[in-house]
């Protein structure tokens, strides 16, 4: 097969392609260190004062341990109703497994404010509205395509010989699953993981339907304040939820490739 | 030997859920767009088209309805025109740039929609990082307009949903096979005839399916549009949000909300056929 | 060890039966091979006998047991798979000791038997090893004493060679019936290749369409098939339409050869299955009544395989050992050729 270079044209529109996709993020960086209220070029002396700001004040940290509650909350009974419901799918124990997979996957196809709106009429109509398990399960809705997707297509490439041999050597249905099957969808399952903390963590179009204003998630927190214009310890508080994600980013790069979700 | 009852066991708590907690708010939902409603006593007991016909019948609302649709056009045309030379300059690249591209691509696609957004009014922002620069360089004596208007709203979205097209394109570049392209180059085609010729129609099932999927999105989305739009430029997901917590008045809400979910609906299901289509045409 | 009984074993899926009513009995420390074509229905047996298949109807009993009931976890039977589905994520040592443990075996009995089991396929020193850091052969192996560790009362094999090549195929018989006359297991092997199960089995049960055609030793089924598909599918044979005529069977035009105990009445079409190394080819006959030319001359090293053009147009394949007399002949040569009538199957085809 002949290599193909990309062309010095085209080097150059991608460059400025990935700088364009990339600005905004870079920009929120920039401004939560810089010493003025707005951002300047070149920036005028740099200061760690928003981030005191963000970390000292009480309704920050109340929304982001709300976020990181609700996303770990969430991702957990994902993984664990997901991974069990993809098993039973994948192995076609039941009737009506394509119908049941769209509908899981649902979710993703209907705009996200339709589910905000409709959940909210829901709730409020049972006068569930404020519990924190509610936004869980919106949640868990939310993110079950992901971890459902990622465990079938880890269940897919599995052998399925090799649980079978783990049952006629003595393990019934449950410890040939535990022992042999599970430890070979981790990687698979810390993907869907990945992804669903990143989704849950970053939603609003849910979210901020069923909150009560005594509650609030860091990305609500950050959307409702802009109403009040551009301020630095957004950017700070920006900057946190970036670094936590390229964290997250980082550390899944040495499990699993991303591109199982595209 | 599985039973089904072991089946139905590990499944029941995913379908609860769904049934629970997706169905019957939507089902609800849509009855509900059938009720009449006033502000002081509810929901009434009649059913009626009112809130349909208030929707659709209105040139406030068909100005949001089309607006939005526009909006959804114009960001999907500009997410193909830059994502195409993208997803083309990762496919024709050595292997450690197709790596750090991608990474670059999605990188922005995780980080928070919020924070994107809020980036950008950093930039866009009146006396934003763009104004100050081409006031500085003297080239504008008074800052633009770049927000709170739909160029602000274009150039959001355009970013956000950019990675969702990069993503579907690559592939659907790399599906085609090298000697396909080769073929033809030996045939004494010109390099733009066998772009036009061979490159872009084997890969229009990706470019169906992204393009498709980055309307839905555009049409869709609430938080860009409010950020970078203001109160005040307003699309359909802006307006449901304000019908619930501001005017209250749900049921008008709920018909827009299912005047959108047709919409995306409709436009996906005759996206897949399309694609089924060309998919099934290719492989003959 | 014990013995394996299966009684009227039947497997339908809607309403084909894909196993029909199909009883076999493997004594203690017999090794049996269930031979057939792809989609003859022994598999499907195999995965019955195991527990990893609900049978339609009939009943398996191990050991006089009736375990047709029973979860494949606890009938205790070794199996070894044809994707050898070791564990990936667990060592060698792992592997063997999986069912073991599932046993209860702990501590320095654990460690023992392993060893003992990893010592049997000569792969001791690999214990540490993940799967994926061995050869198909040794994976092979690994999946073997995976399935003796536990000392299973009876080993079902589910062509566990087909993934080798050749030459490993043929280590690994030998290494295989070593270890099953040392350990004098109880085996059922299922295979589609008549070699492997000739040099492996001292019985074999063919198969065909769900349905036992023949059980018998080796040599019964090679020199004594009870059926037209028995011949047809054990050696290498020629297959032919005939009608008989006159008590003797028509192959073409004017070519007619006798056949014994040919009871078809005249005019019956018939098929006629002609092994190639029954064909004896003569030089010195150039005019036997049936004769032809060599049009190709096949060396494989053991064997010479000719193909023979009938003077009536019709091809004949025909192999002789190659240190024999006859394994030099020149393509071209005219030969007469000659078959035993016993052996030559004839069975009754419907007419075309």
């Amino acid at each position: 097969m002949m290599a193909r270079h990309p062309s010095w044209l085209l080097t150059l529109a991608a460059i400025a392609i990935l700088l364009f996709m990339n600005a905004p993020t870079v920009v929120v960086v920039l401004a939560s260190f810089s010493a003025t209220e707005y951002l300047t070029i070149p920036p005028q002396g740099w200061t760690l004062d928003w981030f005191a700001e963000v970390l000292t004040d009480d309704g920050y940290l109340r929304a982001i341990s709300t976020s990181l509650l609700l996303a770990s909350c969430a991702t957990g009974l994902s993984l664990i109703l997901g991974t069990a419901a993809s098993y039973a799918l994948h192995h076609r124990m039941v009737r009506g497994v394509d119908a049941i997979l769209s509908l899981v996957m649902a979710p993703l196809v209907f705009p996200a404010v339709v589910i905000g709106v409709a959940l909210l009429q829901y709730v409020s109509l049972l006068g569930l509205r404020g519990h924190f398990i509610i936004l869980v399960l919106a949640h868990v809705l939310i993110t079950l395509p992901y971890v459902v997707r990622s465990a079938l297509s880890s269940l897919t490439g599995l052998n399925p010989q090799v649980e079978e041999a783990a049952r006629v050597l003595g393990a019934d249905g449950f410890t040939a699953f535990r022992l042999v099957t599970l430890p070979l969808l981790k990687p698979g399952l810390v993907a869907g993981g990945i992804f669903s903390f990143v989704t849950s963590l970053d939603n609003v179009p849910v979210t901020i339907f069923l909150l009560t204003p005594r509650q609030t998630t860091l990305p609500v927190k950050i959307f409702a304040s802009v109403e009040h214009g551009v301020d630095p310890s957004i950017a700070a508080a920006s900057t946190l939820m970036i670094a936590g994600t390229a964290i997250v980013l980082i550390l899944a790069q040495r499990w699993v490739s991303f591109s199982r979700f595209f | 030997m599985r039973a089904p009852s072991t089946g139905y066991g590990l499944l029941t708590p995913v379908l609860a859920l769904l049934v629970a907690g997706f169905l019957a708010p939507t089902a609800i939902m849509a009855l509900l767009s059938l009720r009449t409603y006033s502000g002081m006593q509810g929901f009434g007991d009649e059913w009626t088209l009112a809130n349909y016909i208030f929707v659709i019948g209105d040139p406030y609302y068909l100005l949001i309805i089309g607006r939005t649709l526009m909006l959804g056009l114009i960001v999907t045309a500009a997410c193909l025109l830059l994502g195409f030379p993208l997803a083309l300059f990762i496919q024709r690249s050595r292997p450690a740039v197709q790596t750090a591209a991608i990474l670059l691509v999605i990188f922005p696609l995780l980080c928070n929609i919020v924070v994107r957004s809020f980036g950008w009014m950093v930039l866009l922002a009146p006396r934003g990082l763009i104004n100050e620069a081409l006031m500085a360089a003297g080239l504008i004596a008074t800052p633009l307009d770049l927000m709170y208007n739909l160029t602000g709203v274009i150039i959001g979205l355009t970013q956000i949903f950019l990675p969702f097209m990069v993503l579907l394109l690559v592939p659907a570049l790399q599906n085609i096979p090298a000697d396909v392209e080769a073929a033809a180059f030996t045939l004494k085609s010109s390099r733009p005839r066998v772009f036009l010729t061979i490159t872009v129609p084997l890969a229009i099932p990706g470019i169906i399916t992204g393009s498709i999927l980055v309307f839905v999105l555009s049409i869709s989305a609430l938080v860009t549009p409010r950020m970078l739009g203001g109160p005040t430029y307003k699309v359909m997901a802006t307006q449901i949000y304000d019908e619930f917590m501001t005017n209250l008045d749900w049921p008008a809400g709920a018909a827009l909300a299912f005047v959108l979910t047709v919409i995306a609906l409709v436009l996906i299901w005759g996206a897949n056929r399309v694609a089924a289509h060309f998919t099934r045409g290719f492989s003959a | 060890m014990s013995s394996l009984a299966i009684r009227d074993l039947t497997k339908r899926y809607d309403d084909t039966a894909v196993v029909n009513a199909v009883s076999l009995d493997v004594t203690e420390g017999e090794f049996v091979s269930l031979l057939g074509p792809s989609g003859c229905g022994k598999t499907t047996i195999l995965r019955m006998i195991a527990g990893l298949l609900e049978p339609s109807s009939g009943s398996i009993l191990i050991g006089g047991e009736d375990v047709t009931r029973l979860p494949a976890n606890r009938r205790n039977i070794g199996l070894v798979f044809q994707s050898y589905a070791l564990f990936p994520h667990l060592t060698v040592f792992e592997n063997v000791a999986f069912g073991l443990r599932r046993q209860g075996v702990k501590g320095g009995d654990l460690g023992t038997r392993v060893t003992e089991a990893l010592a049997r396929v000569r792969l001791d020193a690999h214990a540490d090893r993940f799967p994926r850091q061995l050869s198909g052969g040794q994976q092979q192996r690994v999946a073997l004493a995976r399935s003796i560790a536990p000392h299973p009362s009876i080993l079902l094999f589910d062509e566990p060679l087909s993934n080798l090549d050749a030459q490993l195929r043929e280590e690994m018989q030998i290494e295989l019936k070593r270890l099953q006359a040392e350990l004098e297991l109880t085996s059922l092997f299922v295979t589609h290749d008549q070699h492997e199960a000739m040099s492996l089995s001292d019985r074999i049960c063919l198969l065909a369409g769900g349905d036992i055609q023949q059980v018998g030793t080796p040599e019964e089924v090679y020199f004594r098939p009870a059926n037209g598909f028995v011949a047809g599918f054990i050696g290498s044979p020629n297959k032919l339409s005939g009608t008989m005529r006159a008590g003797r069977v028509e192959i073409a035009e004017g070519v007619a050869l006798h056949a014994a105990g040919a009871g078809h009445g005249e005019g019956q079409p018939v098929s006629v299955t002609l092994r190639q190394e029954d064909i004896v080819l003569d030089p010195d006959a150039p005019d036997a009544p049936l004769s032809g030319r060599i049009a190709l001359r096949i060396f494989e090293g053991g064997a010479v395989q000719y193909l023979v053009k009938l003077d009536s147009g019709l091809e004949l394949l025909a192999r002789v050992r190659s240190r024999g007399p006859q394994a030099n002949m020149a393509e071209g040569t005219r030969v007469g050729l000659s078959v035993a009538p016993e052996h030559l199957y004839v069975a009754p085809r419907e007419a075309a």
